[in-house]
């Protein structure tokens, strides 16, 4: 990017400007160590085993080492340092850098190592491995004394000050508030509160709306998404399937923590470690999904051990990156190039974070650890929460009148008990026969039928009698067998799994006329994901019955068939059962199986109806015998068989279905949770790759030794003091490098601008000691995240005007020394979320699960490979919630966000990014989403209020732009509305078809060609440059 | 923050001009904003045989590093490994191997996917015949006939290599040099290198064949992203849909008047910001709405194959009048040739036969077949094959053990990254030479070996620029297409 390149040499222009000004001391951190790292290190840096020469510029000992009787760099002896003569030698076999490494130095540079050395070569540890010490306000002019409004001011006047700038006007007041809300909240300011301030032109009125916005669930709302980058968050596991996950609860998890103010510490920790606090509570346990939102590889031909693998390495990258604002990726292969991260040290890093049991592969949805968790931003909306009441109400009424209906059970159900009822009875097999796809069954001494033979979608039919005369259920056991596919064992299928799809049971009389029996129910002792056992009574010939899971083993699984009707089977009639496995699976057939039956008024798979000694005898009395509290038991038991209970029941099972549905239920979170026991040893592993570990050591858990502070540099024994390390008082890093991202948010651009780098190949920070003095505040309060935006909004510096004059922009066209205001284009999330705000459509919703709004047709066709990809649009006040909410598929990122530079989310993202492109403009101009918004920004213009144009225009001005217009700029979009109105007066089918456009009703009483005109009048105000710009 | 070139160079926007005469009109009565409109519609209407009225940036200013031999690329990818065994790579001494193990010292321990790891490596010999074509003689299978006919335009490269196994993190290696996503692919570091040759299309279009029945090969938006590169250099996807770019269509009730009105009227106020704030950012926004204004012609023009004459049909096959066929889009490409689009790729998904070889990757032939060969033919014809460099190949290759029962036709081959066979043509690429070979088993490479990394070299190469010298930074650390394991050009098929 040659943004990049003219902005590095801008900024060193600003620093050469800055030692030449002031005192013409070198400083190494500043001047001497980006030159070391960017053109020496590649060759005389940490990595020493991939390096030619043995000569280090490292370290402090390294650049100061006898060399054998000459040394690189001698302090205050140019002649005696052989690094001046070899970075100025003519003789090309001797220059440095090498003339072929592609790297060269400029006159400058060599000019101010030069002066390092002659100056007495004073060494600096690097900045930011350093721990940040509040640093002293510097001193100001009189004029900057009067400017400033808190600390922050001081450090940026005073830079100012030394490159002779002054301090921009404060912006307006309604451009203030605009800014503020946008930045912290992702809207923007309603008319009325607009209004507010316009009355009360104070600094005080502001302030007091700074504290107001951070109240709000919008400021959680958009410091839970600027976090969803930083986790690498999405709704999809990537890779091949790149199948659905709901991890969401998680980002739920966040927004609250900001809008409780969570301390920054807190919050690292239980992110990082919550399943290890001391009784964690579920809350803690989600918050540790942060580092479960990485890729998960459900790939036919994918190997576990190398995902694994995979899964831990990401862990390791996005920690360091989001805390320690470090490239420890790179120390995977090799020896860190830069950065004091040995290879060794980044897998002693591994060894925190390969702890929790997981398999690697597999769906997101089942990568264990999981836990079953709901959203805890959701509160249930008043109408589910009324249904919710009346059917447990219900529930409640049922089992009180249960009592009546008691006694004509006990009578009917003693009578059975006196039966052998409660036995499973062996069948006699009469015939068993593969009716479809070959092979056959084969009847074992134990009973069981064996299926022998290579079969697809069999059909098994079975004849058998059994002793009773009032079956009341049939029990299919599926048994394992040697010969079949690990890991189930229950099939001759490569995993040993089946798919039972359907199942038939009839009555064969004498005269051979079988009549059908209908199945009541269908119970299994277990059932897989998806596949419940409901599945093979549903008539759907295709939806099956399967056993299979993660942390399967070999083992007998069950199925109860229980009929609506007990059935006798006299002698010479028979049972006629048919199973059918019409899956798509290969050899998913039941391998072999058992039949039994039961007379047992309440048929349980465990064979023995579990009826409670006290029930069992308090039934064989009359009700005024028993004892009081037999009585009370017999209730009780009756209570969970009555039909009108279990219909209630039923009804409250539904409502909670349907809540559910609607995402305030439990869904399956992918966590952390450390495994009891030794831990898993990690090693190194040669170039990375997973199959090439270093057996010969188990590797200490340990962070790189140069973070390492106090006397004693112990290292953290697990992830928890991990994460207690991290937000240690002393530490380096984890303070300036979220101050740093919080900054980018309000001005566009971090103090330090390499957001994701604070090594020694990132940025110096621009104003080094207000990056220290924040970071140590930062701390001191307690890691108060609320109180460090407040700090910096309401600083004189963030108050500033953002008009740029010709002379700033050639001096600073990046604005990094911060003479005016922030001005950048903002994220597609919040484009898109205020121009819903302007037309009154966005859904206040916070939560629950994404939802799809509006995409063009067929932009998932590319990527799916089956019919639970295909994208299915959203509908009613679900398309216009906050575009955080947005479904985000890792195959096929929602276009209008990547199209406004949002990260892909298949690894972590700190930096933001603001291009400018055609596509931007096609968004802006094409999609629906926008042509309905400005549909309701009309309408609600024309709705509500007076006739006159010029008020109207101003009114829609303010709920796109979010403050008052000119005169200029009325004039012009009257012009433009006279012109529209023409046009849609001669064309009213246009006016018909634009108003057409979006799901959302039109306020019908509303003239058409008025309406219309006055759509594309707010659409075009939609495309300003104002519109999408925080300014 | 937007690319700073446009920050220096902010110039006036073409639109300005009509800016200026609005104005002017404007103060002279009884003229109708209107037809005025209407006006202006006509002066800012673009087509692809307009002149340019001004130069888009050019790439990077120290490029190109040397003097290119290729102009444009073509890349036809086929995804999901075709297999060289039954295409190319011819090995007549297999068949006295049928059936019988793969020996330990051909499979060194090669890794296998989770499909066949279990399953012993028995050898499946080709599927095919071959026949050696043309002067050159290299050998082409008989399930692509016409192929046959160029084949002294083509440059094979048998000895192909990569390290991944799997699709995703196979075809991501491929294109842009990194297994892991995130990285720029290989078009986008050419746009970004090179800029544009066209004021009125992107840089980098990409086409993805729409098949006759769908597809279970995903293709991920990275293989043409431009990862921490600006978001301006990814490849374009055009959809073979009424609306090939992504909101390219007007919506429903602003018809191109009513739009053209409304765009002067942004760029109206927007540089009226412009005066008020002084921040370039929106000059450049002003010449993109330009833009976009213009890629809403330009692109149904290129994607309108209605001016093509009957004989184009013939040439590229009866599946060319399909929209959105591999065929379709070989027409396409060469149209995207003809309008200086940098770099072109087409994708044709489903070569990935792990059973039923003998008849699925048949179709794939047939797929791809003739419309390959023509593209070749039509380049060479319109004197556009000396600039333009073609490329065809998959991620990896196939393994020469059958999958499933070897003598079965139901039997496939497993994935396989130690070789695979491509093919190149047109722009400095040396004419009717087969480069590279593997073992008696077409399993190893046996000489001449040529990683990923090297085939990117030398695209590089080809196209004027030095990839150890072609660099974005980010996270502190100077990124390369190439990465940071030696790279090489081969020259020995250099022209």
């Amino acid at each position: 990017m040659r943004h990049n390149i003219l902005l590095i040499t801008v900024v060193s222009l600003l620093m050469i400007s800055v030692s030449q000004a002031g005192d013409d001391q070198v400083d190494f951190n500043r001047d001497i160590r980006p030159i070391l790292s960017d053109k020496c290190f590649h060759c005389h840096g940490p990595d020493a085993k991939n390096q030619d020469s043995e000569f280090r510029l490292d370290s402090e000992s390294n650049i100061f080492a006898d060399l054998g009787g000459y040394f690189a760099v001698v302090p205050g002896k140019l002649n005696e340092s052989v690094l001046h003569d070899r970075i100025r030698a003519e003789d090309e076999s001797e220059q440095m850098p090498p003339i072929d490494s592609g790297r060269k130095l400029s006159d400058r540079e060599k000019d101010l190592l030069d002066a390092w050395i002659t100056q007495g070569a004073t060494y600096q540890s690097h900045w930011a491995f350093i721990k940040p010490e509040r640093p002293k306000l510097p001193k100001l002019t009189a004029a900057n004394q009067k400017w400033v409004r808190n600390p922050i001011d001081y450090f940026i006047a005073a830079r100012l000050e030394k490159e002779g700038l002054s301090p921009s006007k404060p912006a307006e007041i309604e451009t203030l508030q605009r800014r503020a809300s946008l930045s912290l909240t992702g809207l923007q300011p309603t008319i009325q509160q607009l209004k507010q301030s316009s009355n009360k032109y104070e600094s005080k009125a502001y302030e007091i709306e700074v504290v107001r916005l951070l109240s709000t669930t919008g400021y959680a709302e958009r410091q839970a998404l600027r976090w969803l980058d930083a986790a690498r968050y999405a709704d999809t596991d990537g890779y091949q399937t790149d199948n659905n996950r709901t991890n969401w609860p998680w980002r739920d998890w966040a927004t609250k923590a900001f809008h409780e103010n969570m301390p920054f510490d807190q919050f690292t920790i239980e992110q990082l470690a919550g399943d290890m606090l001391p009784e964690a509570t579920a809350d803690q346990i989600l918050a540790s999904a942060f580092n479960r939102n990485h890729r998960q590889n459900a790939e036919g031909g994918a190997l576990a051990a190398e995902f694994l693998i995979e899964n831990v390495i990401d862990r390791v990258e996005v920690t360091s990156t989001v805390w320690l604002g470090l490239t420890a990726g790179c120390a995977r292969c090799h020896d860190h190039k830069y950065d004091p991260i040995s290879q060794r040290e980044f897998y002693q890093m591994f060894a925190y974070f390969n702890n929790i049991g997981e398999k690697g592969i597999g769906k997101g949805v089942q990568a264990n650890p999981v836990m079953q968790m709901s959203s805890p931003m959701n509160q249930l909306t008043p109408e589910l929460a009324k249904k919710l009441a009346d059917a447990k109400q219900a529930l409640t009424d049922a089992k009180t009148t249960a009592g009546q209906r008691l006694e004509a059970w006990a009578k009917q159900t003693v009578k059975q008990l006196d039966s052998k009822a409660e036995d499973w009875l062996p069948v006699e097999v009469a015939s068993a026969t593969v009716s479809r796809g070959g092979g056959k069954l084969v009847e074992q001494s134990s009973g069981a039928l064996l299926l022998e033979g290579k079969v697809d979608s069999a059909q098994y039919q079975v004849n058998f009698t059994v002793d009773g005369s009032m079956i009341t259920a049939i029990r299919i056991e599926a048994l394992p067998h040697d010969s079949f596919g690990k890991p189930r064992q229950l099939a001759r299928s490569v995993n040993g799994n089946f798919v039972l799809t359907d199942v038939k049971l009839s009555l064969v009389n004498e005269k051979k006329t079988a009549s059908p029996l209908k199945i009541k129910q269908a119970v299994a002792s277990y059932a897989q994901d998806n596949y419940p056992v409901s599945n093979i009574i549903d008539g759907n010939a295709t939806s099956g019955w399967a056993v299979y899971g993660s942390q399967t083993k070999p083992g007998v699984v069950s199925a109860l068939l229980i009929l609506e009707e007990p059935v006798s089977v006299s002698a010479g009639s028979s049972l006629q059962l048919q199973l059918d496995h019409k899956s798509q699976y290969a050899g998913h057939n039941i391998g072999q199986f058992r039949l039994s039956a039961t007379e047992n008024p309440l048929p349980k798979l465990s064979g023995k109806t579990e009826l409670p000694t006290l029930v069992r005898s308090a039934l064989r009395k009359i009700a005024e015998d028993r004892t009081a509290k037999e009585q009370t038991e017999l209730e009780k038991y009756y209570a969970t068989i009555d039909a009108k209970v279990a219909k209630a029941q039923t009804q409250v099972a539904k409502v909670e279905k349907e809540i559910n549905t609607q995402g305030y239920g439990k869904v399956s979170v992918m966590v952390m949770q450390e495994r009891e026991g030794d831990p898993v040893p990690a090693y190194f592993l040669n170039r990375g790759q997973y199959d090439e570990p270093d057996k010969s050591e188990a590797l200490p858990r340990g962070v790189p030794v140069a973070l390492l502070t106090g006397e004693e540099k112990k290292q953290p024994s697990n992830r928890l003091e991990f994460a207690n390390w991290l937000v240690s008082k002393d530490h380096p890093l984890t303070a300036r490098v979220y101050v740093n991202r919080v900054w980018q948010d309000h001005f566009g651009t971090g103090l330090v601008e390499t957001t994701e780098d604070f090594g020694l190949q990132g940025e110096m920070p621009s104003h080094p000691d207000l990056l220290d003095w924040l970071s140590v505040e930062f701390i001191e309060s307690g890691w108060d995240v609320k109180a460090l935006h407040q700090l910096i909004l309401t600083s004189a510096t963030y108050r500033q005007s953002s008009k740029v004059t010709p002379g700033l922009t050639k001096l600073d066209p990046n604005n990094r020394l911060l003479a005016r205001g922030p001005r950048f284009r903002m994220d597609g999330f919040v484009i898109r979320d205020i121009a819903l705000q302007a037309s009154g459509l966005l859904n206040p919703r916070v939560g629950g699960p994404p939802v799809n709004p509006y995409q063009p047709v067929g932009l998932w066709n590319a990527v799916s490979s089956g019919a639970n990809t295909k994208y299915k649009q959203s509908s009613g006040s679900a398309l216009y919630r906050k575009s955080m909410y947005t479904y985000w598929k890792r195959a096929v990122n929602p276009p209008r966000q990547i199209i406004f530079d949002a990260g892909g989310r298949e690894t972590c993202d700190v930096r933001t990014n603001a291009t400018n492109t055609p596509l931007q403009a096609l968004v802006l101009m094409n999609d629906k989403t926008f042509v309905e918004a400005a549909r309701h920004v009309a309408q609600q213009v024309l709705a509500n209020t007076d006739k006159d144009t010029s008020a109207r225009l101003e009114t829609l001005y303010q709920r796109v732009i979010g403050r008052n217009a000119d005169k200029p700029t009325l004039a012009i979009l009257d012009r433009n509305l006279t012109f529209f109105l023409s046009h849609f007066e001669n064309q009213p089918e246009e006016a018909a078809k634009l108003l057409a456009v979006g799901e959302s009703a039109r306020d019908e009483s509303l003239p058409t060609t008025e309406h219309a005109a006055w759509t594309a009048v707010a659409h075009l105000v939609l495309n300003l440059d104002e519109a999408i710009t925080l300014e | 923050m937007s690319n700073s070139t446009n920050k220096q160079n902010a110039r006036q926007p073409e639109s300005m001009l009509d800016i200026t005469r609005r104005h002017f009109l404007s103060q002279s009565a009884g003229v109708s904003l209107g037809a005025m409109a209407l006006g202006l519609l006509e002066s800012g209407t673009a087509s692809a045989q307009q002149p340019e009225v001004a130069k888009q940036p050019i790439g990077l200013p120290a490029l190109p590093h040397f003097a290119a031999k290729a102009k444009q690329v073509i890349f036809l990818t086929q995804s999901g490994g075709p297999s060289q065994i039954e295409l190319f790579d011819e090995k007549p001494g297999l068949e006295k191997w049928a059936g019988k193990e793969l020996p330990d010292e051909i499979r060194q321990g090669q890794r296998l996917t989770t499909m066949t790891k279990n399953q012993k490596q028995l050898v499946m010999p080709a599927r095919t015949k071959f026949e050696k074509c043309g002067q050159s003689g290299a050998t082409i299978g008989e399930w692509m006939p016409h192929l046959k006919k160029v084949v002294d335009d083509l440059c094979f490269v048998k000895s192909m290599t990569t390290d991944q196994i799997n699709h995703a993190p196979a075809m991501t290696k491929y294109l842009t040099g990194h297994q892991i996503p995130g990285r720029p692919s290989l078009g986008g570091w050419v746009s970004y290198g090179l800029g544009s040759e066209n004021r009125n299309l992107p840089d980098y279009l990409v086409m993805i064949s729409k098949m006759k029945r769908p597809s279970d090969q995903p293709l991920y938006d990275h293989y043409w992203g431009s990862g921490f590169l600006p978001t301006r250099y990814q490849g374009v996807k055009l959809r073979s849909s009424k609306e090939p770019v992504l909101y390219l269509r007007d919506p429903d009730g602003l018809p191109r008047p009513v739009r053209r009105g409304m765009l002067d009227g942004i760029s109206e106020l927007n540089q009226m910001r412009f005066e008020e704030t002084g921040d370039p950012e929106i000059t450049t926004r002003i010449r993109q709405y330009e833009m976009a204004w213009r890629m809403q012609s330009s692109i149904p023009e290129l994607n309108d194959l209605s001016d093509e004459p009957e004989s184009t049909f013939e040439l590229y096959g009866p599946d060319s009048r399909r929209p959105g066929s591999y065929a379709a889009n070989c027409i396409m490409a060469r149209r995207m040739v003809e309008r200086g689009v940098r770099f072109t790729q087409l994708f044709h998904p489903d070569w990935d036969h792990h059973s039923r070889l003998s008849s699925w990757c048949v179709a794939r032939c047939r797929d791809t077949d003739q419309a390959s060969a023509a593209l070749i033919i039509d380049l060479k014809q319109r004197g556009l094959l000396d600039d333009t460099l073609v490329l065809w190949g998959g991620e990896f290759g196939r393994g020469v053990a059958g999958q499933g029962e070897w003598d079965s036709p139901d039997g496939g081959r497993d994935h396989h990254p130690r070789c695979f066979t491509m093919w190149m043509a047109g722009g400095g690429i040396k004419p009717g030479i087969t480069y590279g070979a593997t073992d008696d088993f077409s399993y190893n490479v046996a000489e001449n070996p040529v990683h990923v990394r090297d085939l990117h070299a030398t695209i590089l190469h080809l196209l004027g620029i030095d990839h150890q010298r072609l660099t974005h930074r980010y996270q502190g650390l100077d990124f390369r297409l190439t990465g940071v394991e030696p790279a090489r050009v081969v020259k020995d098929i250099l022209a």
